[in-house]
């Protein structure tokens, strides 16, 4: 077999980045953080998105639209990010690996790959934001529970690209909280958890998801419902945990599944009982 | 495949190949202060700025950077010339094997370009990806607090 | 000589070769660029023990760019020990460039060499192995026992200094040792610990990996530039791995990318420079990071059980310390790394019975080495819990009681002359000690009085405070050599030549500094070149605790004999008697009349003008004595009883390095240290599966600390003086790993009540205990 010439292509317009990512053998970079640990012989064509995707944050009084470049560690410096929304997004991406590699990852490729830094889609499920994509003069909107409900890389189709994401911009006694579980700061976290609630004596309209290295994100449903209603008192909530969470395996080479499970419970209880926001945050 | 790009301040035109990542054209081209350290991304001996960001060249596409601005340790100060930074590195002990230095240089004038005055937290966290196993960063720490104060008294 | 004022050593100047380092100008290994250079990649065994039946390279050769395939079936097969020590090396022989046994995941294969690392890597995929695989080994205490699997059935396999050495049974090394009467002692005690303490794997970290480059010269000699800390041992082990005489060989140490002792190891030099005497073009490797981890050096983990006593007065009765120590698939300093564990420990406290024995033995695992420490580590681990422990059940604070039993000026211990590296020790008695002041100024630094042993009630997360003590050597006495030679320029300047070995450590700047103490010049006055064999003379290299006491004793030798012969330049010039002048400041003065004639005056006389000859001495030193740094370390965490998380927020760290010959580089080792023992006791940790692989051999899942992981640091030194040292200096830079361990441990127990001995201390362990203490 010949080997054909391979090609590092910059597409002028989303559109024309679509078209060629419908032929055979082409590998797409948008941040480009996983280039290094591909096969590159497998592919003839290497289509860079990352000068046609949108990089733009736009935020209005209702909500927040990211552009799908937006690199992780724009998150963070964002000061708007940091307040909005109880700061979630910008604590989730803090814990994402380091400055550098926050520097080269993109929102679009983070959420598309669920790459082993899962902090951000559990914050993104919370949020009930909405993921957007183009394929051609195509355009798809997804939910976030729905964009998660199978490995996101697989369910694009071909020539789809995020475009962008949606985010809600929620009232400010709307607390939203993320927890993660790590050996230190940077590291792939073991668990990722986040939640929402509205503030007061008992839970409203309350979202829970969850994930790891070996789990896609998930909103806890049958917990949400079963809480919600309910006091904000620690027996409720360890009792729902307790009735909820067993199901909850995470494989994980680096720790004991049942030590996780046990620790995943104690960082729920935790996410479900802090009412005082300064004191959490 | 032609690589247009400006390093430290010049226009350059590489051959690259489009598999290439960022340190092997640097290294190869002779800016041997850019240092491969784990080839990974994971410990920024390697790291350069692009457009006045910090990145790890090593797990950067080449091709990635066309047209852009990169600046190496080489654009910082030269021996006869030393940057505030680099001369502070030197007062405050904050060198010892010098292997994280360039990379640690950069990713501080990255901070201090946007953050003129940055407390302890901004700057442990804007070095979050360099890597040093022999300063325990007591020292590193230290002389950035230093260097940005005497980058400002200059107004540098 | 005490009460003179020191001009230059104990400041902190620059380091002579800042310049460079800050600019990204430096040469290290992999910027030694050579035409037509050749790239050499390694294939490692899948396989923890396994023999080679047949090795088809075909399609390997078949490769385009593929120039030469190393296999065992055309390699010299000569026994060697990769264990960069002097001659007679206290390691095993059992050790070749490439064998047709495998004895751990990643043990040496094959070796490629090619037009580049992208081929040459390519290459190790098609090269097809054929393997027996044996039975293997992952249990130190399952490799002991009878029937355990041979790792090394070769006979070759041997030890050239008379030390126990049974590869029969797995062993590598026995000592033992003992002093006074240890029934009586354990009968006198009223309270009596004993536990056991798993010292755990870790690699080194270097930023910089292992590179070895090989140029051979139209002569038929080569040259080796290397990342290593020991350019002599290089030198003379390449000979002899190669069956080469050592006159053939030049190594050249450039700046080095930190050492931390895993490149005190002759590994990719013999490999590189068989290739590149066989193809006669340069030949460089380099080992990535997966390697590093895998096939490269780590710490030795070693198992200690120790048993010690004492009375409710706090007198220690009797020392009980056993360590089991593995040496993975090689000796490579197992026998000295497990006396150490008793010759850097058990001196520290006063006792009159002491018992030690240490064994090392074969696994198939990945092979230890030196690190930093070098068994104090692991042993200290053990007996600061103990200490901790006893004193907590006799009722006394624990600092008191390491005050109480701590060796101190004047006294001497049987150990020291029991019990050295590697066999019999010299005895010695300790001339300077500053532990107490470590002690005091560190308690109050993490506010030990107000803290220590206080109660956080019903709180989940708890803090606690944890302390250790510390010692450790300075230089192997009597075995290790330095040597320096000090030449005069037309300037008054002077080359400084020394074989010592700066890993980044600061040795060229401190030399420089003792240099210019003695002459009565400036730092600047020297121009420092330092390990190259060809070149400077010969020393033992970066290790054992050893530059600044060793080689720096050597430097002032050779600069009070080059001082001499200036001052009899200088005289002559002056007119008057050699008794009659001083030297200062680059000058040499009449003590009369103050009329001066400066260096440069001498150096132009000397080389041009009258009795022209060269100013110029050479000194080498040994030394008599190891003299013990100290140290004082301190803790601060925060327990989270519900998920187990231990947060360290304070670590303190008191240093007694006698005189300090530049406090900011001596202070930078003791942080370096402290943060890497941190580091380990918390979070680093090597991943095995049942296969003996490692699961985890990249800094994404190897955690070593970063910035955002610090906690608060002190750190301080205590200035003392010791008398055999240069300008009062002894050691600096392990004694501060070794700290963490038992500190953290300490701590855990002072916050929740649980001892943990298994570290990491993850918080899975951690709130495993905690279940555990609960459930009684």
């Amino acid at each position: 077999m010949e080997k054909k010439q391979k090609k590092y292509i910059f597409p002028e317009t989303l559109a024309e980045a679509s078209e060629l990512l419908k032929g055979e053998n082409v590998l797409m970079i948008s941040g480009g953080t996983t280039f290094k640990f591909r096969n590159l012989k497998n592919f003839s064509r290497i289509v860079d998105i990352s000068r046609v995707a949108p990089d733009s944050i736009k935020i209005n009084d209702k909500e927040i639209i990211l552009g799908s470049m937006v690199r992780i560690g724009r998150l963070l410096e964002n000061k708007s990010l940091r307040e909005l929304n109880c700061g979630i997004l910008a604590s989730a991406a803090s814990n994402i690996a380091s400055t550098p590699i926050r520097n080269q990852i993109t929102l679009g490729g983070n959420l598309t790959m669920i790459y082993r830094w899962t902090d951000l889609p559990v914050s993104i499920l919370v949020l009930a934001a909405e993921i957007r994509t183009v394929n051609g003069n195509e355009s798809m909107t997804y939910t976030a529970e729905d964009f998660f409900a199978s490995n996101p890389s697989r369910k694009l189709a071909r020539g789809e690209i995020v475009k962008e994401l949606i985010i809600p911009v929620h009232d400010n006694d709307y607390l939203l909280l993320f927890k993660t579980f790590n050996k230190t700061k940077g590291d792939f976290a073991a668990i990722n958890m986040a939640a929402g609630y509205k503030l007061g004596d008992v839970f409203s309209d309350l979202r829970i998801a969850i994930s790891a290295i070996s789990n896609l994100p998930v909103r806890l449903k049958a917990l949400e419902r079963d809480l919600e209603g309910s006091r904000k008192d620690e027996k409720v909530v360890v009792d729902a945990i307790a009735k909820h969470l067993p199901n909850f395996k995470v494989s994980d080479f680096r720790y004991n599944s049942e030590y996780l499970n046990q620790v995943a419970k104690v960082m729920l209880k935790r996410l479900l009982l802090v009412e005082d926001r300064e004191a959490e945050l | 495949m032609k690589l247009n790009v400006r390093i430290n301040g010049k226009d350059k035109s590489f051959r690259v190949g489009p598999e290439e990542v960022l340190l092997d054209v640097l290294r190869r081209e002779g800016y041997t202060g850019v240092k491969r350290g784990c080839r990974k991304g994971d410990c920024g001996a390697c790291a350069v700025l692009i457009d006045n960001e910090l990145f790890n060249s090593c797990v950067l596409p080449a091709m990635s950077v066309a047209g852009k601005d990169v600046i190496t340790i080489e654009g910082i100060g030269t021996p006869n010339a030393l940057h505030v930074l680099q001369r502070t590195f030197l007062e405050e002990g904050a060198v010892q094997c010098g292997f994280c230095t360039p990379g640690m240089i950069l990713a501080v004038k990255a901070l201090l370009d946007r953050n003129e005055d940055p407390n302890e937290t901004e700057i442990k966290e804007a070095l979050d990806g360099n890597l040093c196993r022999c300063t325990g960063y007591v020292k590193i720490i230290k002389a950035v607090k230093k260097a940005a104060r005497s980058m400002r008294e200059v107004g540098e | 000589m005490s009460g003179d004022k020191l001009k230059v050593v104990g400041f902190s100047e620059m380091k002579v070769d800042g310049r460079g380092l800050v600019t990204g100008k430096a040469k290290y290994t992999a910027d030694w660029v050579e035409n037509d250079m050749l790239h050499m990649k390694i294939l490692g065994s899948p396989h923890a023990h396994a023999r080679i039946k047949g090795i088809d390279t075909t399609r390997a050769w078949n490769l385009p760019g593929v120039v030469e395939i190393f296999t065992h079936e055309n390699v010299p097969r000569i026994p060697h020990t990769t264990a960069g020590q002097g001659y007679p090396e206290p390691s095993p022989y059992d050790s070749f460039i490439v064998d047709r046994k495998v004895r751990f995941v990643g043990d040496r294969v094959a070796m490629v060499v090619a037009e580049s690392e992208t081929i040459a890597k390519e290459a190790l995929g098609l090269i097809e192995v054929d393997y027996e695989l044996l039975p293997a080994v992952l249990d130190l205490e399952e490799a002991m026992k009878e029937g355990a699997p041979v790792i090394h059935d070769e006979e070759e396999a041997h030890v050239i200094i008379p030390v126990p050495y049974d590869p029969s049974r797995n062993l590598v090394a026995r000592v033992d040792m003992e002093i006074g009467d240890m029934e009586e002692g354990f009968s006198r005690a009223d309270v009596i610990v004993e536990d056991s303490y798993y010292a755990h794997y870790a690699q080194h970290c270097p930023v910089e990996p292992h590179i070895s480059l090989a140029i051979p010269d139209p002569d038929g000699r080569i040259l080796i530039v290397t990342s290593t800390q020991v350019p002599f041992h290089v030198r003379r082990i390449t000979a002899q791995a190669l069956g080469i005489p050592v006159k053939r060989i030049r190594v050249i140490k450039p700046r080095i990318g930190g050492g931390f002792g895993t490149k005190q190891e002759i590994l990719l030099e013999p490999a590189v420079a068989l290739a590149a005497l066989k193809i006669g073009r340069p030949v460089i490797c380099e080992l990535t990071r997966k390697e590093e981890f895998i096939s490269s050096r780590t710490r030795h983990p070693i198992k200690t059980v120790l048993r010690t006593g004492c009375t409710r007065e706090g007198e220690i009765t009797a020392v009980d310390m056993h360590c089991l120590s593995n040496t993975g698939a090689y000796g490579s300093h197992g026998l000295t790394v497990v006396c150490n564990c008793g010759s850097k420990v058990l001196p520290l406290y006063k006792c009159d019975n002491v018992k030690f024995l240490g064994e090392a033995v074969y696994t198939n695992l990945p092979v230890p080495g030196a690190y930093r420490g070098y068994g104090a580590t692991q042993a200290a681990f053990a007996m600061e819990c103990n200490m901790n422990e006893m004193a907590r059940k006799i009722g006394m604070d624990p600092l008191e009681f390491r005050k109480k039993n701590h060796i101190g000026i004047g006294d001497t211990s049987p150990i020291f002359e029991a019990l050295g590296e590697g066999g019999e020790g010299v005895p010695q008695s300790v001339e300077s000690c500053g532990l107490d002041q470590c002690i005091d100024r560190g308690a109050h630094e993490i506010g030990w009085k107000e803290k220590w042993g206080g109660n956080d009630g019903d709180k989940k997360i708890k803090r606690g405070i944890g302390e250790a003590c510390l010692m450790q050597g300075s230089s192997i006495p009597k075995i290790d050599m330095g040597a320096a030679s000090i030449k005069m320029n037309d300037d008054g300047s002077f080359n400084l030549l020394i074989g010592a070995t700066d890993i980044g450590t600061g040795s060229d700047t401190i030399l420089a500094q003792i240099a210019a103490e003695e002459l009565g010049c400036r730092t600047e006055d020297m121009i420092v070149y330092s390990s190259d064999t060809d070149m400077t003379p010969f020393d033992v290299g970066a290790y054992a605790s050893s530059t600044t006491y060793l080689t720096g004793t050597a430097v002032r030798k050779t600069a009070a004999e080059v001082k001499k012969q200036i001052i009899k330049v200088g005289a002559e010039m002056l007119g008057v008697s050699e008794e009659e002048v001083m030297v200062e400041d680059r000058a040499i003065i009449s003590s009369e009349t103050g009329e001066s004639v400066s260096f440069k005056d001498v150096a132009l006389r000397s080389l041009y003008m009258c009795d022209q000859h060269q100013i110029m001495a050479t000194a080498s030193h040994i030394t008599e004595k190891s003299p013990p740094p100290f140290a004082a370390h301190f803790v601060e965490v925060e327990v989270d009883t519900e998920t187990g998380e231990v947060k360290c927020l304070k670590y303190v760290t008191g240093t007694d390095c006698g005189q300090a010959i530049n406090p900011q580089l001596a202070e930078g080792q003791t942080e370096g240290a402290l943060l890497n023992g941190l580091s380990y006791a918390l979070t680093e940790e090597y991943i095995f599966n049942d296969k003996g692989q490692m699961l985890n051999p990249n800094f994404k899942n190897y955690r070593i600390y970063r910035t955002t992981d610090l906690p608060e640091i002190v750190s301080f030194l205590v200035t003392t003086h010791e008398p055999t040292g240069p300008y009062g200096a002894k050691s600096v830079s392990e004694i501060g790993i070794n700290g963490a361990l038992p500190a953290i441990s300490n701590a855990i127990y002072d916050a929740v009540g649980v001892r943990l001995t298994k570290p990491p201390f993850t918080a899975e362990k951690v709130l495993q205990a905690l279940d555990n203490k609960n459930k009684f």
